[in-house]
Parts: C-alpha cells; sequence; structure tokens
C-alpha cells in the first residue's frame, strides 16, 4: 500500500508506458470535473457518454502529451471536443437546470446567513438568463464561474487564444446582462 | 448589502461573479458513476481501452484514428436508430436482463486476451482448444465446477458431449467444444461452441450503449426466461458478480451470442448455429 497518492506527473509517465491502470487512476481524478465540463457545454447531450470516448481518446493521443504540461486542461478540452461533437446531434435544448433539491424549497423564508446566498427565484431568473444565451457566452462563463477553472485552464480548454478569455468573457456577461433586464423589463447597467 | 436589492442586471461585476458562483453550485450535474456498484466513468473507458487495444504510442494513435473511430462515424445514424429499438424495447418490456451491461463496439482484431487485472492466464506450452481468446485458465471440468461455486449446465445431446477444454477466469467459467458434426466452425478456428456460465446479480438498471451499427440485437426467451440474441457485430459485457464488484467480460467473441438470464445464473452461448438453434440448444442445458 503507498503511502500517499502518487502524483500525476508518475501516473501519466506509467499510463504513456501502456499502465492501463495507471490511466484509470489519473483520470479519476478529473471526472467530476470532466463530467461537469461536458454538461456545461452540451447541457443535452449525454456527459457521462461523452467522457468516457473522451478519456478513451486521450489515452490514445498520450504519447503527443508533454509530461511537465499540465494534465487537466489537456484532458478537458479534449472531453470539450467530444461534448460539443455531441452538441451537434443534439435535439431540442432544455438547457442547464437546477438540482432537485433546490426545487423542493419553494420560497424559504429564512433568509439566508451568507450574503452570497441567492434568493431560489433569483437563482432561476439567472439560470433562464444563462440558457438563452449562445453557446459560446455559456461555455465561457460555465468554465470561469461554475467549473472554477483559472484563466490559462479555460483557454485550453475551450481551445482559445489565452488573452481572448478575458475579453470573450466580458463581452458574455454583458449579454447575460441584457438577457437578464429584457426579462426584468428594464434597461441594462451601464 | 446595498446591491442585493438591485435588479440582477444591475449588479456590480464582481456581485454577478459571486451570484453565478453559488448558481454554479446549485446546478444539476450528471454523476461520472461508481456509486452503488455501478462502475465509474474512469473504469469504463479503462475496460473499452482494454479491449481495443488501444496503445498511447503514435502508431496506435493512427491505428485508433484511423480505424476506430471512422467505422464508428459511419454507423452513428443506424446505431442512433438502433438505440431507438432498444428504448422501446426496453420500455415495452421491462428492461430484460438487468444485472448487465451491454456494449456494442467495433473491436479490431485480434483482440487482447485478457483485462490487465485478470491473473493467472495463460499457460506457457501447448496451447488447449481456445487458448488466445481470453477466456482464462484452463482446468479440470470438476475443478472448473468448484471455483465457480454453482452447478454448471452442459448440453446433454450425446452428440456433442462433455467440453473439450473448460475456462475459468475469475468465478466465470467458459466451456469450449471443438468444431464438428453439428458444431460447425466459429471465428476462431476449430472451436464450435462455447458457453460461459457465471453468476450474475440484478443491477437496477441496463446500460446499454452502442458504438457500432454492425450489431443487430433481438430479444428472445430461453424457457421462459430474458435473453437476447446478439449477431453482427462484436460486444463486450459488464455484470455485478455476487461479490456486488462489476465486472468487465472483455474476452475475445467467437461467434454470434444467445445470452440470458436464470435465477442468480447468466449464460452466454456462442457459435454458428443462427439464432433458433441456439434457443433450442439453451433450453436443452441440464
Amino acid at each position: 500500500m503507498e503511502g500517499r497518492p502518487l502524483e500525476d506527473v508518475e501516473l501519466i509517465e506509467r499510463a504513456q508506458s501502456g499502465e492501463v491502470m495507471a490511466y484509470e487512476e489519473l483520470v479519476r481524478r478529473y471526472q467530476d470535473v470532466a463530467v461537469r465540463t461536458a454538461h456545461v457545454i452540451s447541457p443535452d447531450g449525454d456527459a457521462e457518454d461523452a467522457v468516457q470516448e473522451a478519456f478513451v481518446k486521450a489515452y490514445a493521443a498520450l504519447s503527443r502529451f508533454r509530461v511537465e504540461a499540465p494534465f487537466r486542461p489537456w484532458l478537458l478540452r479534449i472531453v470539450a471536443n467530444e461534448a460539443r461533437n455531441r452538441r451537434r446531434s443534439a435535439g431540442r435544448r432544455a438547457g442547464l437546470a437546477l438540482r432537485a433539491a433546490e426545487d423542493r424549497r419553494p420560497g424559504d423564508a429564512a433568509p439566508s446567513p451568507e450574503s452570497a446566498v441567492l434568493a431560489d427565484e433569483t437563482r432561476r431568473a439567472l439560470l433562464a438568463a444563462i440558457n438563452g444565451l449562445r453557446d459560446e457566452d455559456r461555455e465561457i462563463i460555465g468554465a470561469r464561474y461554475f467549473l472554477d477553472l483559472s484563466e490559462a485552464e479555460a483557454a485550453e480548454t475551450l481551445g482559445l487564444p489565452r488573452g481572448t478569455v478575458k475579453s470573450r468573457l466580458s463581452r458574455a456577461l454583458v449579454r447575460l446582462r441584457e438577457q437578464l433586464a429584457a426579462a426584468n423589463g428594464g434597461p441594462t447597467r451601464g | 448589502m446595498a446591491e442585493s436589492r438591485q435588479p440582477l442586471h444591475a449588479i456590480s461585476d464582481e456581485t454577478l461573479g459571486g451570484a453565478l458562483r453559488d448558481l454554479g453550485s446549485s446546478l444539476a450535474f450528471p454523476s461520472a458513476g461508481g456509486e452503488a456498484g455501478r462502475q465509474d466513468v474512469a473504469a469504463i473507458a479503462r475496460a473499452r481501452i482494454v479491449a481495443l487495444d488501444i496503445r498511447p504510442s503514435r502508431a496506435g494513435t493512427r491505428r485508433w484514428f484511423g480505424l476506430g473511430l471512422r467505422p464508428i462515424r459511419r454507423g452513428l445514424v443506424l446505431a442512433v436508430a438502433a438505440l431507438l429499438v432498444l428504448a422501446a424495447i426496453a420500455a415495452a418490456i421491462g428492461l430484460g436482463l438487468p444485472g448487465l451491461r451491454i456494449i456494442f463496439g467495433d473491436l479490431p482484431s485480434p483482440r487482447p486476451v485478457a483485462s490487465p487485472t485478470a491473473s493467472g492466464s495463460a499457460s506457457a506450452s501447448p496451447s488447449p482448444l481456445g487458448s488466445g481468446l481470453g477466456l482464462g485458465t484452463a482446468l479440470p471440468l470438476a475443478d472448473a465446477e468448484a471455483r465457480a461455486g454453482f452447478d454448471l449446465v452442459l448440453p446433454p445431446d450425446p452428440a456433442i458431449g462433455p467440453p473439450d477444454v473448460a475456462y475459468v477466469l475469475g468465478r466465470r467459467v467458459n466451456l469450449i467444444w471443438a468444431s464438428g458434426p453439428g458444431l460447425p466452425d466459429t471465428e476462431a478456428a476449430g472451436v464450435g461452441l462455447l458457453i460461459s456460465e457465471f453468476e450474475g446479480h440484478v443491477d437496477p438498471g441496463i446500460y446499454t450503449k452502442i458504438l457500432d451499427s454492425g450489431a443487430k440485437l433481438t430479444r428472445v426467451t430461453v424457457d421462459g426466461s430474458p435473453g437476447y440474441w446478439i449477431s453482427g457485430a462484436q460486444h463486450f459485457f459488464y455484470y455485478i458478480d455476487p461479490d456486488g464488484q462489476s465486472v468487465e467480460d472483455t474476452h475475445r467473441q467467437v461467434g454470434d451470442t444467445l445470452i440470458w438470464t436464470t435465477g442468480d445464473v447468466t449464460y452466454r452461448l456462442e457459435s454458428s448455429l443462427g439464432m433458433d438453434a441456439a434457443i433450442s440448444l439453451a433450453e436443452s442445458l441440464r
């Protein structure tokens, strides 16, 4: 039994030499964020299926990965591409949804002590606006705020030049405000 | 907070960012699996990598992208159609073999012999019939039955007789008969019949995934038990063993497959007999 988990680098090197079990251990570390990424990119596609396919493809391509580079965004880019392929074939769009637990608290009267916690109604309005955005706006907002990726990670995951992330996010937020304002019947801020 | 009473579209970037993070923590995201005996995505991907014999080499990469993906894409439309048919079947009859996950795949040939977790697979010297198919370790029939932990069933027809070789992989028994009169050759030279028997217990749902359209799946009944006849494409299986562990069955297939479950035991019969004769043989097993 190992005293501590193996570092990514060691697992990557072992996987590159053909150790499939090492690869399984490696990608298991990222499977949750991978499924979330696929879901943000293709909310109506089968995220688990996309990730499974992406993990197989990533293994096939692993010899091209530079060990010293960060593995997570490299993997997530393959996941994102796979999810986009599925998005094209998806039919009607239902979009992202709130967890059922949240839906079961209609109009919770007790205010949360945490100022960051939104009322359910506000959250739903925000979600509706997100779902009304075009794909590339939802992707960049999702990468930064829902997946908590750094700018560099978001750039690699979404296949963007690093310098583009900030400006694209800024434009996406403007359009999000426009959606919110339209829903609220008012003008946008600034 | 003063801004909290403002309409959402008018709040500051910082507050909007906080609201978006809060929303992110409230979203319904799919799971990566791994709960309640279900394999997670990493394990399924590993099983597919093993079954497809994918290597992280440049040659392997070309092979995967060159030969592996194109047939999948070509078959996509038909695969979706087949999936709809399966969904209709599932809705109509209630998810036939609930302990199994059936995955259709476009598997290169020759296929690997066993998963890396399988131990004690091959013996070095003269290969018994069926060696190289990933069936496990060859043992005398009585020993194989003891390892299985349940009573094996066999064809009573004296023309077929006892199996020529019995293999054990984990607690799964794989029985091989040589081809001959009444048992035409399968895709594996010299092999006329392969029957696999294993305890598989019931999973809450069936997971069906089609990667290639070459497979044809027909729902059948074997002596009153639900089953499937699968022809025309390679496929591989996951099932839940008596210890609650998911097991991938990645042995090389030799022919069309009849699969059915009776009680706690699942059976697979591979042959070139055709569906009706395979079902008759299955129903004769004692």
